[in-house]
């Protein structure tokens, strides 16, 4: 089903946003965990709402036709 | 936890669901207790408040579990009255409607239970990270955020008839499941409990729809869904099992009028074909509209299936990176 391609894509977005909260993880080692966290968590959410709004543009272009593209 | 105590459970909270549900709709029509089916071409009148059977079967669960599970504990019984009073909340906001924004109070001062059995918990573990030390916000401000937030996202992600208690049961089954095979069973009680309600239920809010389950099941599953997560160390499966709704409500939050989409672009209508036309403001629902036209039913079933991808992602990052 063409549908199923927002679980894929919705995928990918919380699949990268988890992937960058790693990153931002692991390159904050200096900080104490409390922080770490609170800055990785916070950058898990900043990217979560980027890739949400990556997901409906890229639904829009799906609408216009392009869905032999992906 | 013995497997035949779980049936027993099971089947005795959808077996009272299910006898509940024939009495209790003709009594909430008759009250005014209803809301429009808007998505199918003649908007019938339908019961709102199913929810209020969940509930109610809940406490047959309670009851009956006392003898099969001696002794119960109190982080299972705060658990438990933390999502009957989000429940009560939901029941008071389906018969009189409350305004939006007490809701999320209400349902944070209804943690309290939670709160008290959890004072001692500080962190939250995460894959590949590990445990992250929150210290005092871990009870403070993390287990009454995870309800109110988890509670208000089922309440967003709704209005198709079989999305609530589909959602509900799928969400709820995934981390039962996880909670018991991870020992963590005042979780998986909790989850026993109220996923027979919310199977039995699925059978009169699946389309067409005979009953809505009102604030009071969309509130109460959220509340479920969090309660697990947070008294089975959880959090993490919690969230996931929870994206769609997030998605669903990051979208929402995207338009420069969050709170204002249905008055300025109104509701999705129905096509003389029985496929649905979306609004054009962000949303879960009409993001898979927009790609692809299709009926309300096959609209449910492909959220459905999202769900359960998300259901199995948490399953599997829970047991092999955690």
């Amino acid at each position: 089903m063409k549908a199923d391609v927002v679980t894929i894509m919705s995928l990918g977005v919380v699949g990268l946003s988890a992937l960058l909260m790693l990153v931002v993880w692991r390159a904050t080692d200096f900080l104490e965990p409390f922080w770490r966290g609170v800055i990785s968590f916070a950058a898990w959410i900043a990217g979560f709402a980027v890739g949400c709004m990556l997901l409906w543009r890229g639904v829009s272009r799906l609408r216009n036709g392009k869905v032999g593209r992906l | 936890m013995n497997i035949l105590a779980i049936f027993i459970l099971l089947g005795a909270t959808s077996a009272m669901t299910f006898a509940l549900l024939p009495f209790l709709i003709p009594r909430l029509i008759k009250y005014g207790i209803t809301g429009l089916d808007i998505h199918k071409p003649d908007k019938p009148v339908r019961a709102e408040m199913g929810g209020a059977s969940i509930l109610l079967a809940s406490l047959v669960g309670l009851i009956l579990a006392y003898p099969l599970l001696d002794p119960l504990s109190l982080t299972f019984f705060a658990a438990f009255s933390t999502v009957v009073l989000v429940g009560i909340v939901g029941m008071i906001d389906d018969v009189v409607g409350l305004r939006q924004r007490y809701k999320p109070f209400l349902v944070a001062i209804a943690s309290v239970p939670l709160i008290y059995v959890l004072w001692g918990r500080a962190s939250i573990n995460f894959p590949l990270i590990g445990s992250i030390p929150f210290g005092l916000l871990y009870p403070l401000l993390i287990v009454p955020l995870a309800v109110t937030t988890s509670a208000n996202f089922s309440n967003i992600l709704a209005g198709f008839n079989g999305l609530e208690a589909g959602t509900a049961s799928i969400a709820i089954a995934a981390l039962t499941f996880l909670s018991w095979i991870r020992g963590q069973y005042d979780a998986s009680l909790i989850g026993i409990i109220f996923l027979g309600g919310y199977l039995a239920f699925l059978k009169y809010n699946w389309y067409p729809a005979k009953a809505f389950p009102g604030d009071t099941g969309t509130l109460m599953s959220g509340a479920v869904v969090a309660a697990i997560g947070l008294v089975g160390g959880l959090e993490f499966a919690a969230i996931v099992v929870t994206m769609p709704a997030a998605i669903d409500f990051t979208l929402k939050m995207l338009h420069r009028r969050p709170f204002a989409q249905r008055e300025i672009f109104g509701n999705t209508t129905v096509g003389s074909d029985g496929r649905l036309i979306p609004p054009s403001y962000p949303a879960l629902a009409h993001a898979f509209m927009k790609v692809s036209p299709m009926s309300e039913r096959n609209l449910v079933k492909s959220i459905l299936i999202m769900e359960m991808a998300y259901a199995l992602l948490a399953i599997l990052v829970t047991q092999f990176l955690m």
